[in-house]
């Protein structure tokens, strides 16, 4: 399948003041081919965010490029980007406050269609709803009488009304409800199978990405650690860091192993060589000192370790 | 807001008492204020024009305006004092022997009209200025607030009384703006001007959470313009923080005017404004305190009003407070 999305040594960074400089994501490649499902899964403050906001050019990178459909799109003006904006949408997080509340989720939905001058608004909007599993009479209500539930399938609806390529969902399911969790990966599922969109999700969630994934790429500290194989990352992790977050979740046929030592060191001052070895359980002197890189490691995954498990 | 939502809040407003009596005072200071000349036309006393040697009748008698001194040596003038029966000179007369009640009509025609249009022209200021600093960002921002800090460094009523000074003799000359020295719009102008900061500081805070919030970065990722963006989200979610602004920067600029109008830097005679009136009352204190204090209630009510009636608005529409 042909590349979608493509991602060339990313930086995003952030001055801070007093020379102090905050590096959101450093040197981040990937790819996305179209109608695939990559999840990018890390702790909070990784850079995940950041970096599905720069793919899709919410935020400019620093550095590097960004490629969509074999065209560079980073650093585009507001005015060029907007023909590509069309293509690729955005599912935010908080879905309560991803809808103007003085405007009903009816106009909110007509909002992306009428930036962009379609026609049939109206039935468009209709659609949409019913795509999502709603009725169309929520058309009229305002964005605080809905449940989360509702709320995020409304959130789906609009990121889909321009028909994109591509959706960046930022933890479309780390707000809602278990059970409400289900209904909307099911929704993503089946958004997938009947439109063939391609999906990056963001998320800190691994039993979630299992079910919603076809690729993961975890990150620590703005870098990708290990990419690859939805279920061979997860079943066989081969960086340790994967491992570390793998054995943090709760099992009920297991005891927990001992977590991580430490906190996330601060991207502000980044450690040296490889960022994990701070907490790494089987860190050698050499990792302190030299940065390993993304290297393949057999069944189409990249692993940066130099001592891969 | 739809109209439907304008009514709902009258009615959830309505029901605080003290709302009720603010805005029911508000109402008869302004509808009284704009009955002036009709006041002046039926009791028949013309309230710009010096008079000192007229009379008028009471109760078919009739009475000098200036009465003889009432101190042993019988030296000087006392205006008429009030007889509170409606008709002339009801709250007696000025030392040019005005009728008072008419000039305290007209007075507020001019306090009020000042101090709405200072208002609302502050408000267009902070509003621009702040959605500017606020969405905008950047060195925008930063040269916008370090203004403000500038501007509100300053104390309002120093900066207030220096720009008056400077204007209040010869108007004012701007390219090809002039303003006659006695024109309201300079007082207008000057009053907006000081009370900026105020109001656009916490605008800008508004501006600013307003532009990080998902559904305005949801409409750029949809590829709306920065003008639709301003238009559509931001503006609509700023418009009850202006509106919450709006009285009590109206009792701020209420109280700048008569400031001003009573060091005879804001309103010019013939003009009169309640600043004026108490100026005018100042020599008359011990023996006509009407003449200053009709006006001071005038404003002190018209303030409190204002007030109450801006905190019940903050209280309905902009609950957690805006960036203050």
């Amino acid at each position: 399948m042909s590349v979608l999305l493509e991602a060339r040594n990313l930086e995003k960074s952030y001055r801070l003041g007093r020379g102090r400089v905050l590096h959101a994501v450093s040197g981040v490649s990937l790819q996305v081919r179209k109608g695939e499902a990559l999840a990018l899964v890390g702790e909070s403050g990784c850079g995940k965010s950041t970096l599905g906001r720069t793919l899709i050019g919410l935020t400019q990178p620093t550095s590097g490029k960004v490629l969509f459909d074999g065209q560079e799109i980073s650093g585009l003006s507001d005015r060029a980007m907007r023909p590509w904006r069309a293509r690729m949408q955005m599912v935010f997080q908080d879905s309560s406050a991803a809808f103007n509340p003085r405007r009903t989720v009816g106009e909110s939905l007509a909002e992306p269609l009428r930036i962009h001058r379609r026609h049939g608004v109206r039935e468009r909007v209709a659609e949409l709803l019913d795509q999502v599993g709603l009725s169309q009479s929520v058309a009229g209500r305002f964005p605080h009488e809905f449940s989360g539930g509702q709320r995020q399938r409304l959130n789906i609806a609009r990121a889909l009304a321009l028909g994109p390529e591509l959706l960046v969902a930022d933890e479309p399911v780390s707000a809602l409800d278990v059970s409400v969790q289900a209904q909307i990966v099911n929704l993503f599922g089946d958004l997938r199978a009947s439109l063939g969109v391609a999906c990056i999700f963001i998320s800190h969630d691994l039993s979630v990405v299992r079910q919603m994934a076809d690729r993961i790429a975890v990150m620590y500290l703005g870098s990708i650690v290990e990419e690859g194989n939805g279920l061979n990352v997860l079943d066989r992790p081969a960086h340790p860091y994967t491992k570390a977050l793998l054995d943090a979740v709760p099992r009920p046929d297991r005891a927990l192993p001992p977590p991580l030592q430490g906190d996330v060191p601060s991207p502000v001052n980044p450690p040296s060589g490889c960022r994990f070895h701070t907490r790494c359980p089987i860190a050698q002197p050499r990792c302190a000192t030299e940065r390993p890189v993304l290297q393949p490691s057999g069944e189409g995954r990249q692993v940066a370790c130099h001592y891969p498990l | 807001m739809g109209g439907d939502g304008f009514l709902r809040m009258i009615r959830a407003l309505s029901v605080k008492k003290g709302v009720a009596l603010a805005v029911a005072a508000l109402g008869f200071v302004i509808l009284a204020s704009l009955c002036a000349p009709l006041y002046a036309q039926m009791v028949g006393v013309d309230p710009f024009s010096s008079n000192i040697a007229g009379t008028t009748t009471r109760h078919g008698q009739s009475l000098d305006l200036m009465q003889p001194n009432d101190n042993p040596l019988h030296l000087g003038l006392t205006p008429l004092g009030p007889d509170w029966s409606p008709g002339a000179y009801m709250l007696g007369s000025d030392s040019q022997g005005r009728d008072v009640a008419s000039r305290l009509l007209y007075g507020g025609r001019s306090s009020l009209l000042i101090a709405a249009s200072a208002a609302v022209l502050c408000l267009c200021l902070s509003g621009s200025i702040g959605i500017c600093a606020g969405y905008f960002g950047g060195w925008v921002d930063v040269v916008l607030s370090r203004l403000l800090d500038i501007l509100w460094a300053i104390p309002v009523y120093l900066f207030a009384i220096s720009l008056s000074v400077v204007t209040v003799g010869h108007g004012l000359h701007l390219g090809f703006i002039t303003l006659a020295a006695d024109s309201f719009l300079i007082p207008i102008g000057i009053i907006a001007l000081v009370y900026v900061p105020y109001a656009a500081r916490p605008l800008r805070a508004r501006v600013l959470s307003l532009s990080r919030a998902e559904f305005v970065m949801a409409a750029r990722g949809m590829g709306a313009s920065d003008f639709r963006i301003l238009r559509r989200e931001i503006l609509p979610s700023l418009a009850p923080s202006m509106v919450v602004l709006g009285p009590l920067v109206m009792a701020l600029c209420l109280l700048a005017e008569s400031a001003l109008s009573f060091l005879s830097l804001g309103v010019q005679a013939p003009a009169a404004s309640w600043g004026t009136l108490i100026q005018d009352g100042e020599g008359l204190l011990y023996t006509r305190p009407i003449v200053a204090i009709a006006p001071g209630i005038a404003i002190v009510v018209t303030v409190l009003a204002l007030n109450v009636l801006g905190n019940a608005l903050r209280d309905h529409l902009d609950p957690k407070g805006t960036g203050r």
